[in-house]
């Protein structure tokens, strides 16, 4: 009868799964009841649940003659850093970049949208973490999950679940951070400020770009191939116009699939000796400066370019370059909106937009060089 | 929106569906409809028109 009772799951349950269960059962109801990032905290959350179920041996190392857990064998694909770029690919061919190629100075938007990510990597190497995690939690501030995952694999695995839940959950969070910061620091006349539409961008523009972006990327941050690469891959895929049964998959079947794999690994990491620290209160909270000091870095060099001469750029197109896609473009639009209800930046500020997605992976590869 | 109906300034004109959001497309003027350019479900391009109507006041 004993013997029965410590076989159980429940005899082995401490205290430190108990609250890691209560934390996947908050991740799963923020996705389910009110829609955080539903797609990716879903499997994140249930993940979660499951690893800390004791005894279950889903990431157990196995042995000899011995199969290891489930998870141990699909946690590969992370820490062989095989899904994130995969998911890249898909993101790639669902990525429009049409309004960055239409008005390529909102490159720069997109570029500044990075200062997040190094000055909290400053603010967390102050506050004592090594280089190697300081990099991990300030590419939070790139507002990009897979960047992020790819990141912190390299150099600091052990935070990996902190570090995804913290980006995963600001992404969501981006409607309620950034509206506060931008009518901060910009005026109401330049939140009124209208843009005007772009030129149609030929096909042959929007072919050669995602070849020349890989080719001057990788030159330029070896590192940041493998995400780079597979992005331009993608975008490639979908704008040659001969390939539309791979562009298909790559939009649909083959990201979903990443996705659902990618955020059950994730999830799984979120073990209670790993995730129950400071350090993870500590993470969360640099994980939001990081995320504020990424839109003020976009709206302040927005602000300079709206002194420039050429054509009007609104500044609040610049809190959009923190990628997060294309939630911040929406923010972008709903408060210009609150000051003129017939201004439409939506489509201006996916420039930024999409160029913060190449900008984080850029930084992401810099800092790899650096502390690799 | 239909063709003779009165709009006031700033009312919901049209709905565009773009990136999974809604815009909502104002009317910039009080007016009475002459012409919808579009259908429920088209497509729509940067610069096309919409719907033309005679400004009122």
């Amino acid at each position: 009868m004993d013997a029965l009772w410590t076989s159980t799951g429940l005899a082995n349950m401490s205290w430190r799964e108990l609250a890691m269960i209560c934390i996947a059962c908050l991740l799963l109801w923020l996705a389910i009841r009110k829609q955080f990032e539903p797609l990716l905290l879903v499997p994140i959350g249930f993940g979660a649940l499951m690893a800390n179920l004791p005894l279950s041996g889903l990431m157990a190392e196995g042995g000899p003659g011995e199969t290891g857990g489930l998870f141990h064998y699909l946690f590969y694909g992370v820490k062989l850093e095989i899904f994130p770029p995969l998911i890249f690919l898909g993101l790639g061919a669902l990525t429009d970049f049409g309004p960055l190629l239409s008005n390529p100075k909102t490159f720069f938007l997109g570029a500044a949208a990075q200062v997040g990510v190094f000055g909290t990597f400053l603010a967390a190497s102050a506050m004592g973490f090594t280089p190697q995690e300081a990099a991990s939690i300030g590419i939070i501030g790139g507002a990009d999950g897979p960047t992020s995952i790819y990141l912190t694999m390299k150099l600091a695995p052990h935070l990996l679940g902190a570090i995804a839940v913290s980006a995963y959950s600001y992404m969501a969070l981006v409607p309620l951070i950034q509206p506060p910061i931008m009518r901060l620091l910009t005026t109401q006349k330049e939140r009124a400020i209208r843009m005007e539409a772009g030129a149609e961008v030929p096909t042959w523009v929007r072919i050669i770009f995602p070849i020349g972006v890989t080719i001057v990327a990788a030159l330029i941050v070896p590192a940041a191939t493998s995400l780079i690469g597979l992005l331009m891959f993608g975008n490639l895929l979908r704008e040659c116009g001969v390939t539309e049964r791979l562009t298909r998959s790559a939009q649909n079947e083959l990201i979903n699939l990443i996705t659902i794999i990618l955020g059950l690994c994730v999830g799984v990491t979120m073990s209670g000796d790993t995730f129950l620290r400071a350090e993870t209160i500590k993470i969360l909270v640099l994980g939001c400066v990081a995320f504020a000091l990424s839109t003020a870095g976009g709206l302040l060099l927005g602000k300079i370019m709206a002194r420039m001469p050429g054509s009007p750029v609104n500044p609040l197109i610049g809190a959009a370059g923190v990628s997060a896609v294309p939630m911040a473009a929406r923010v972008a639009h709903n408060v210009a909106q609150e000051t003129d209800p017939h201004n439409y930046l939506l489509m201006h500020a996916m420039g930024p937009n999409v160029a913060g997605v190449i900008g984080t992976a850029v930084a992401a590869g810099g800092l790899l060089a650096l502390l690799k | 929106m239909q063709v003779g109906a009165t709009v006031e300034a700033k009312t919901q004109a049209f709905v565009l569906d773009a990136m999974k959001m809604d815009t909502y497309i104002y009317a910039p003027h009080h007016g009475t409809v002459q012409e919808v350019c579009v259908q429920v479900g088209d497509t729509v391009q940067v610069g096309m028109v919409l719907a033309r109507y005679r400004s009122e006041g």
